[in-house]
């Protein structure tokens, strides 16, 4: 009956963490026999939402190109081993990119990447309203200067699209 | 009766703990035990050394009969399972005793015709993943292939429900990777329910999506994976009063408190951010100020395995 040792790693901050921050696990290095590979880069970082996580990175893959439109997506028995995951975690970060239009399911193939992935002006609304607004909110907080948030934005993009002059490669 | 915090289940149940007591002697290791396990989750039984897991366990695949109450696995009472409804249900414990003169290959000849679902490109699959060798006795394995080929025979029979109990423990991260992986090669199986015994909720942390936590062979906590990650939070109370005690006994739904000078933080589950604001400053009226922070799942855990040093002294500060 000695100590108690119950632990779960990633205090506070890790919660808080993105996904590719440090002080994070890089799933992607740790295949090994006939564990499939993602077509898709996710660090999962234990306190938080896996489900979120892995659903950001896959949205991130796509609308940066790195997973073409008519790509298959792993299924949910491949996506729960890759990752070590709960099957039923799997399931929903496919039925949650499938509802917003990012993987379409074709009969007799599977779930693919999307060919026409629009979002609704709805969608957009929010982003460039509320949650815009948010960013904006906490940068400031965090003594971030205007230049400092276009700047990084910048840089996101280019990282992720490319330059911001180009037009979208996607549809 | 322990205060238990429990999940809103829905549909069909695998496993029904009733009201189970068990003791070794004068040691009560089971005190009134019940939950509910709803069929296709993988649940992690949390709790210290001594706990009550492994017992729990034991008597849900009938190799103890409880003293009180009863556990139902499948719909029926674990100790009048029949050879047909026992090869349905998977089990794999720590210290397997495997038969160390058989190789792996005859083990699993003589187990296949005993179980009607056996599934021999399964058995393979896990083999080869392993790398264990067929023509091997069992007895020259070590520990970390002992764990694997018992994993293997419980899971070629494709059983609806497996119990497992501290199967990582003591083995190198690579094995572990290999267990979990060898497990969810079954992840497509319909309904198919999973019961992880451990103290150590890290290595499960991705795989499970409920908890069921014991302390002192009670059931403190049962609550899935989601809910704990959205609903557990901190509010910091600015009592207004310095050197405010904590309550004694501590309210049920109260994970964890701390008190420092005037201020009072206590981990409990918020759903309703002005519900929880308004008992708070009912139970202190001074208060000036009360905000909410996130509680990582450790701060949970830490919350719930003191509580049973805490019992004994009540009110103590934390």
């Amino acid at each position: 009956m000695g100590a108690t040792t119950i632990s779960a790693e990633g205090g506070g901050d890790a919660r808080r963490a993105r996904v590719g921050s440090s002080g994070t696990l890089d799933i992607t290095c740790t295949s090994t026999h006939s564990t499939p590979v993602l077509p898709f880069s996710v660090s999962l970082t234990t306190g938080d939402s896996p489900f979120r996580q892995i659903v950001f990175a896959a949205t991130r893959a796509v609308v940066s190109g790195e997973m073409p439109a008519g790509e298959p997506f792993p299924s949910v028995r491949e996506l729960s081993q890759a990752l070590k995951i709960n099957p039923n975690t799997a399931h929903k970060v496919v039925a949650e990119l499938v509802r917003v239009g990012l993987l379409e399911v074709l009969p007799g193939v599977g779930t693919v990447v999307s060919s026409s992935w629009r979002a609704t002006d709805d969608e957009r609304g929010v982003l460039l309203g509320e949650e815009i607004e948010r960013l904006v909110v906490e940068a400031r907080r965090l003594g971030l200067s205007h230049a400092d948030l276009t700047g990084a934005v910048e840089r996101w993009w280019t990282t992720l699209f490319g330059p911001a002059d180009r037009p979208a490669t996607r549809p | 009766m322990s205060p238990v915090i429990a999940p809103t289940v829905t549909g069909a149940t695998a496993i029904e703990v009733a009201n189970v007591s068990f003791r070794y002697g004068r040691t009560v290791a089971l005190h009134d035990v019940s939950l509910r396990i709803p069929t296709g989750t993988i649940t992690a039984l949390l709790g210290a050394n001594g706990a009550g897991k492994s017992t729990l366990l034991q008597c849900a695949v009938g190799l103890l009969a409880p003293d009180a109450g009863d556990v139902r696995v499948l719909g029926t009472s674990a100790t009048q399972l029949t050879p047909a409804e026992r090869a349905r249900i998977g089990y794999v414990a720590e210290s397997q005793a495997l038969p160390g003169d058989l190789t792996l290959a005859q083990y699993e000849r003589w187990l296949a015709p005993l179980y009607p679902r056996w599934d021999h490109a399964l058995a393979d699959t896990l083999r080869a993943r392993f790398a264990l060798d067929p023509a091997r006795q069992l007895k020259a394995f070590s520990r970390g292939q002992r764990m694997q080929a018992a994993l293997l025979c419980a899971l070629a029979p494709r059983p609806d429900v497996l119990f497992m109990d501290e199967p990582f423990a003591g083995l190198d991260a690579a094995i572990k990777d290999d267990l979990v992986r060898g497990v969810l090669e079954l992840s497509g199986s319909e309904g198919w329910t999973v019961v992880i015994a451990s103290h150590d909720l890290s290595e499960l942390e991705l795989l499970v999506d409920h908890v069921a936590f014991l302390a002192n062979g009670r059931l403190r906590l049962h609550q899935s994976m989601d809910t704990l990650r959205a609903e557990y939070r901190w509010a910091d109370v600015h009592t207004g009063v310095r050197d405010v005690p904590l309550p004694s006994p501590r309210p049920a739904e109260w994970v964890r408190a701390e008190s420092a000078g005037a201020r009072v933080r206590v981990l409990l589950r918020v759903t309703d951010e002005d519900a929880t604001r308004a008992a708070l400053q009912s139970r202190y009226p001074n208060t000036k100020r009360i905000t909410f922070d996130d509680a990582s799942l450790t701060d949970v855990f830490i919350g719930l395995a003191r509580e049973r040093l805490d019992g004994n002294r009540q009110g103590a500060n934390t």
